[in-house]
């Protein structure tokens, strides 16, 4: 299958700003020689502490920023910075879209959240009139679970659950065909974000949506991913599917990650695997292994040569050099 | 072994300006004992922060105490004197807030943010003697070179580290009782699990612990004793293995089974419909009663009993 979206070596640098008159011109590695595919259909899920670039990521794919280095590709087309023309442009802005956080912080106080929603419909042409614009919103609003008399309220009447409720439907308005869910969830209450999460899930059989989940909670991203995509300090450390990610080989990253979810039951748990101290500044990152100043399984080699992917299944790939291939 | 804090039936509402008062925290009553560990888990608008809150009796304005007692060490907080109240914060509770970036100050190092909870309560004390306390509470809480840490400003410190420094104010007095008010929501994963490690070694160092949080891993990981709050109500409680392994309320049934875990299938995830009532929607009834789904007539009109389960296992509905 043609994959709906394909990066290419994405790298994404900000210059450090320099203090000395005399100094050498430094950057800080967001995001680093990235490359993955997402398929029609699926949800890929990106993991990560905070501080890793899951959601420059986002923001350097989606145009937000310029991209350093690399290419994006949207259905087989190169869509790096959005360097398009302008009718094709606004096809991409309403194909990808993108729902953030806290989509309080991104509606206007003084609109009415149907008029908020009703907008991008009219402007890309979804909508031909106000009535039309109207009608669709209020069927968009029911989908989600809100009643249509709900149009004519404000963004500070609502609960945090129904706030991310107006936040999805104004990424649905516009008919997406893939939408960037940055901590969609993080925010909400254990009851609502099921509510939230099983909403996601009814929404991508309804609308044929394909999902990039960005999250630091790994239950939730492995309830919610087909394939996760674990990052640290600007690189990919793992690809895997779901169920393999939190099978035997993995990254030891991934290892003390999951280690460090702490679980709701009254069994005993495993030895933890504690990672000594925070993730280290992307402004110089290490020479070997980005990962190698925290890795419990670290060996002289890690430090002097940095690990390439390695493909230890179909759809497996590690960069560690204490992968086992596969056969 | 002893008590630390006991809540008695205790009630505290809201006042609004024509001076009718909302109820929020409707006759609770749990107990914190030496050595242990209490989890207080629900969602936000539950009445969590405000029960550690009345604790320390710093409630906002427009709280009113409607009734029962809060005993430390036999003695009803309500009823002491401000200057009393002042020895006891810090003293005897200490308490470690969400978001410790708003918690330090910005223009005094570290060192002397530590060093004034201790001088304090201890006036008489060189400060020599201040500076070498310090650095033993920051070495015990896992700071790295203590020596130039002790000097810094808290924007040299990370998250987790902030979070570090606040454990070592809190503690420096050896409180009788730390109060954990969402400890790790602000961190990472990985920093999380670092905290939740200290935590659980300073548990053992024979003062009470209670954390408030609304991760349900957090509190199966750290705590002994267990209470579940809804809408200001202790709705269930008992000890962890009771309420992790046989949750009997229906709002505890539904909070366990909707949260995904690192091993839950790819089925929907279960949900309680709608979301937790204000404070000035509660019903005469349970509180529980619009979003449940075994609710009867009864429990729409009436407050249900405080009934107990078996030996250490309490639950506030009217199927049990």
């Amino acid at each position: 299958m043609e994959p709906l979206l394909k990066v290419e070596g994405l790298t994404k640098l900000f210059p450090v700003k320099k203090r000395k008159l005399i100094e050498e011109k430094r950057y800080v590695h967001a995001v680093e020689d990235v490359s993955f595919e997402v398929c029609p259909g699926e949800t890929l899920g990106i993991v990560g502490e905070s501080g890793s670039g899951k959601s420059t990521l986002a923001r350097t794919i989606l145009a937000l920023t310029p991209v350093s280095a690399g290419k994006v590709y949207y259905q087989g087309k190169d869509i790096t910075n959005f360097r398009v023309s302008g009718n094709e442009k606004r096809h991409l802005r309403s194909d990808l879209q993108m729902v953030f956080q806290d989509p309080y912080a991104s509606l206007n106080p003084r609109l009415k959240i149907g008029d908020a929603i009703a907008e991008p419909m009219l402007v890309n042409g979804q909508a031909k009139n106000q009535k039309e614009a109207r009608e669709k919103v209020c069927h968009l609003l029911e989908t989600v679970g809100l009643r249509p008399e709900v149009y004519e309220r404000f963004p500070y009447e609502f609960s945090g659950g129904q706030r991310q409720r107006i936040g999805i439907v104004r990424a649905l308005a516009v008919n997406p065909k893939l939408l960037f869910c940055d901590e969609s969830v993080s925010a909400l209450d254990v009851s609502v974000q099921a509510q939230i999460l099983n909403l996601f899930n009814e929404l991508k059989e309804k609308f044929n949506l394909t999902y990039v989940f960005i999250g630091h909670d790994l239950a939730v991203i492995r309830y919610i991913s087909d394939r996760i995509l674990v990052m640290y300090m600007g690189k990919i450390m793992e690809i895997a599917s779901y169920d393999e990610l939190f099978g035997e080989n993995t990254h030891p990253y991934t290892q003390a990650l999951i280690s460090a979810v702490p679980e709701p039951t009254t069994a005993p748990r495993s030895e933890r695997i504690i990672l000594e101290g925070d993730i280290p500044s992307a402004v110089n990152p290490p020479k070997g292994c980005r990962f190698c100043q925290r890795c419990f399984k670290a060996q002289p080699e890690c430090f002097e040569r940095e690990p390439d992917m390695v493909q230890t299944g179909e759809n497996h790939w590690i960069r560690c050099h204490f992968a086992k291939e596969a056969e | 072994m002893g008590t630390i804090v006991e809540f008695k039936d205790y009630s505290m509402g809201f006042q609004d300006d024509n001076g009718k008062v909302y109820n929020l925290l409707d006759r609770l009553s749990f107990k914190v004992e030496e050595g242990k560990a209490l989890g207080v888990v629900g969602e936000s608008g539950c009445g969590k922060s405000m029960t550690s809150l009345s604790m320390m009796r710093l409630l906002p304005d427009g709280a009113v105490v409607q009734g029962g007692e809060i005993l430390l060490e036999g003695e009803n907080i309500l009823n002491m004197s401000k200057e009393k109240m002042q020895q006891i914060r810090g003293e005897k509770l200490a308490m470690i807030f969400q978001e410790p970036m708003t918690a330090l100050n910005p223009v005094l190092t570290i060192g002397q943010q530590i060093g004034e909870s201790l001088t304090l309560h201890h006036p008489e004390m060189k400060k020599q003697e201040v500076r070498q306390k310090v650095l033993e509470a920051l070495e015990e809480v896992g700071i790295a070179n203590p020596e130039t840490r002790i000097d810094q400003y808290p924007h040299e410190f990370s998250g987790g580290m902030r979070q570090r420094v606040m454990i070592a104010m809190a503690m420096i007095n050896r409180p009788a009782l730390l109060i954990a008010d969402e400890p790790t929501t602000a961190l990472d994963v990985t920093i999380q699990a670092q905290i939740l490690d200290i935590m659980k070694r300073l548990k053992n160092a024979s003062s009470g612990l209670m954390v408030i949080t609304h991760n349900l891993g957090i509190v199966a990981e750290i705590c002994e004793e267990v209470v579940v709050m809804y809408a200001g109500q202790a709705i269930e409680r008992g000890t962890l293995k009771a309420i992790f392994d046989n949750p009997l309320h229906p709002y505890t049934k539904g909070l366990m089974a909707s949260v995904p875990t690192i091993r839950s299938e790819k089925k929907p995830l279960y949900t309680i419909p709608g979301t937790v009532p204000t404070v000035y929607d509660f019903g005469t009834g349970c509180r529980f009663a619009d979003r449940c789904e075994h609710c009867t007539e009864k429990c729409r009109k009436e407050v249900p009993p405080v009934k107990m389960a078996e030996k250490d296992h309490l639950v506030q509905c009217w199927l049990i």
